[in-house]
């Protein structure tokens, strides 16, 4: 299969380029579930160097009207499967181009979930990456604002937690609305978390009032996975900090007991979080029945 | 230096000429005091040119400029001439002249590559004078001509941030991106710029959301005043026809949809206004007068709940006023009055009800004039003789 692969790949690549082509968005949900797996995943990309370049592939999805044949949302997933490689995280995250930059502002692309939710699992991707973090969250790249704004909504902040927030999170307004689709929200909120990895993170994300948005975003969100995961982070926002020698939470040595009981844990509260669904929903279908009957 | 004769080639000549030094005063030397200017008046030695030549003045300098501008020359040399002459300008930070200069070049050159630097030259002399919609234009012309050109590009976007165009500046940023993805100075730029655009955008929403509550609150204000059931009355907007019997009540109805937000923004002009508090009430300002003595006195916030008797007590209670010269005007002492300006009538106003009973007396009308709107009572002694004389009107 790989093999064949590769023969069909430089055309579907050469293909994609043409901004005439028909078919280039099937060229892109093929491409996007060829990279999926890490070692196809290579291939493509090794292809796609040679072939396009990776800052063509970029360019290509920062243009909504690249082709007027086609929408090329699926670019989005594309891309957020290749930032599982290093070569291409590196690339993305090049501090002498522009890049990533220019994918921050799709984390509030309405058109397209795709699109949106694969360039949102490309930055989650690339923060894993926590030698980047300070540049991230420098003014180079300001990648805060362009991760909190999907989850922030009109609600009014004291004037004070106002005047901490990033300039793109002041005075929204009053039909402002959060991100409707629950999977992104989790994976904004993974994204917030590991750049709380680091000490110099956990000062900037708590400098830039992150905690008041997040506070406000769990009294509003429903989902109980999407609530855990905020939990997490709120967490850590107002927790204090870790001891010596454990200050980059990505780089700490769980000993395998603690590992183990951490795995259980986690099960565990999955398993909690599925009941917990559970009777919301029977709660739900409760009160409308109870409101039918009246 | 000293001036030759014509030359003999012979050597004879030279002998002469050379023993002539030897016995000869060496005239027209240089001397302390005027070495400099001398040194200054070559071409070759100047410090600094002068603004125009003289040719009598300064004859080499007139030479070696009409060589350079010799018309004869080809049109190309003649523009990088120019150029170099621009340049030069522009290191010595006079940028009119250079800008001089470079238009001149520009007329001659026939050269796209060097037109593309002469106005990317010219942008750049433009924006140290401040001309900034200029040298965008030079910038754009540059740009149109060679799409790569860095200075150019970097220039443009420069343009933009002095005028405040951030979006405009970040396009310019993204498209020279294109062409050189390392460019360090376009990536500052572009992320200044970005910054900038998006300050912008959070002080208009400020300004938006500003706006926002005063309109709320005059609305508030407005919806009160309402509720209170107070007539109002705009002299300038005359009422409609039929303002008697039942135009009575819809005179007031259209005094009261005419006195929109706007009208209302006037109370801001005079510093004193109604006002909406915490709680609920209005707190109006209140003048009085007192036309026996000519004098006013005016209570910026009148709480409506209050009584002028409460107030009186306060004003007259201890001390009576310097004015009161006949000492007469204790509280007990006193009458009020407001005027029906439609009847021009006085009704008499009893000092212990609330200011906002009276204000729902059913002929006053609070009455905006002009810039000024405030309640305003009389106030006079009791059976005094200015009563007299209103009773007579």
């Amino acid at each position: 299969v790989l093999v064949s692969e590769v023969k069909v790949l430089p055309v579907l690549l050469k293909n994609l380029q043409d901004p005439e082509y028909l078919f280039s968005d099937q060229i892109s949900t093929i491409l996007s579930n060829l990279s999926r797996h890490e070692k196809t995943c290579r291939t493509v990309f090794k292809v796609l160097q040679d072939e396009v370049g990776l800052p063509k592939l970029v360019e290509i999805l920062c243009n909504e009207s690249y082709n007027k044949k086609a929408k090329l949302h699926y670019l989005g997933p594309l891309l957020s499967n290749l930032t599982q490689l290093p070569e291409a995280r590196s690339y993305i995250m090049d501090p002498d181009r522009c890049v990533i930059q220019r994918l921050l502002p799709f984390t509030q692309y309405e058109a397209s979930v795709t699109r949106r939710g694969g360039v949102i699992g490309t930055l989650r991707n690339c923060c894993f990456d926590h030698s980047h973090h300070e540049w991230l969250l420098s003014d180079n790249v300001d990648i805060l604002p362009f991760l909190l704004l999907p989850l922030a909504g009109p609600e009014e902040l004291t004037e004070e937690e106002n005047e901490g927030l990033p300039v793109d999170l002041q005075f929204l307004p009053e039909d402002k609305k959060r991100e409707e689709d629950p999977d992104i929200r989790k994976m904004l909120l993974e994204t917030l978390l590991l750049l709380t990895a680091t000490k110099a993170g956990r000062q900037a994300l708590k400098q830039k009032n992150v905690y008041p948005v997040m506070r406000e975003f769990h009294r509003w969100e429903k989902d109980v996975y999407v609530a855990a995961a905020c939990e997490k982070l709120i967490q850590v926002l107002i927790g204090d900090e870790p001891e010596q020698g454990m200050e980059n939470l990505l780089e700490v040595e769980i000993p395998q007991d603690v590992e183990e009981k951490l795995q259980e844990a986690h099960t565990k509260e999955q398993e909690e979080l599925g009941k917990e669904e559970e009777r919301l929903r029977r709660e739900e279908e409760e009160k409308k029945k109870c409101e039918q009957t009246d | 230096m000293a001036s030759t004769d014509v030359q003999d080639d012979s050597d004879d000549g030279m002998d002469a000429f050379m023993d002539k030094f030897k016995s000869q005063r060496y005239k027209n030397a240089f001397s302390e005091k005027n070495w400099e200017q001398e040194f200054n008046k070559i071409p070759m030695f100047m410090k600094t040119a002068p603004e125009e030549i003289d040719p009598k003045q300064y004859p080499e300098l007139a030479c070696l400029q009409s060589i350079i501008h010799d018309e004869d020359r080809p049109p190309e040399e003649q523009a990088q001439s120019l150029k170099d002459e621009g340049n030069a300008y522009f290191k010595e930070k006079n940028y009119k002249n250079a800008v001089v200069a470079y238009t001149a070049a520009l007329k001659k050159c026939g050269d796209q590559e060097l037109n593309a630097v002469l106005l990317t030259n010219r942008a750049a002399s433009h924006f140290h004078l401040g001309n900034m919609r200029s040298a965008l234009n030079d910038a754009a012309a540059a740009k149109k001509i060679k799409p790569d050109h860095l200075k150019a590009l970097i220039r443009g976007a420069q343009c933009c941030m002095e005028l405040r165009n951030f979006s405009g500046a970040v396009q310019w940023c993204d498209e020279g991106l294109k062409a050189h993805p390392t460019d360090n100075k376009l990536r500052e730029l572009r992320a200044t710029a970005d910054k900038h655009k998006r300050a912008a955008e959070r002080d208009a929403r400020k300004a938006k959301a500003k706006e926002k509550k005063l309109h709320g609150e005059k609305e508030a204000l407005l919806g009160a005043i309402k509720e209170r059931g107070i007539k109002l009355f705009q002299p300038m907007n005359s009422c409609p026809e039929g303002s008697e019997g039942e135009g009575d009540d819809e005179c007031p109805s259209a005094g009261i949809a005419q006195l929109n937000l706007d009208t209302l923004s006037s109370l801001e002009v005079t510093g004193a206004q109604v006002f909406l508090d915490e709680q609920g009430t209005l707190h109006w300002p209140v003048l009085f007068v007192y036309p026996e003595h000519q004098q006013t006195d005016f209570i910026s916030a009148f709480c409506e709940n209050n009584s002028f008797g409460d107030h009186l007590s306060v004003m007259f209670g201890e001390e009576l006023p310097p004015w009161d010269t006949d000492r007469k005007y204790h509280p007990q002492n006193l009458q009020l009055y407001f005027e029906d300006e439609e009847n021009e009538t006085l009704y008499q106003v009893d000092p212990n009800m609330s200011l906002i009973k009276i204000l729902q007396h059913k002929r006053y009308f609070f009455t905006i004039l002009g810039n000024v709107d405030w309640y305003w009572i009389l106030i006079l002694v009791l059976n005094s003789s200015f009563m007299k004389f209103k009773q007579s009107v």
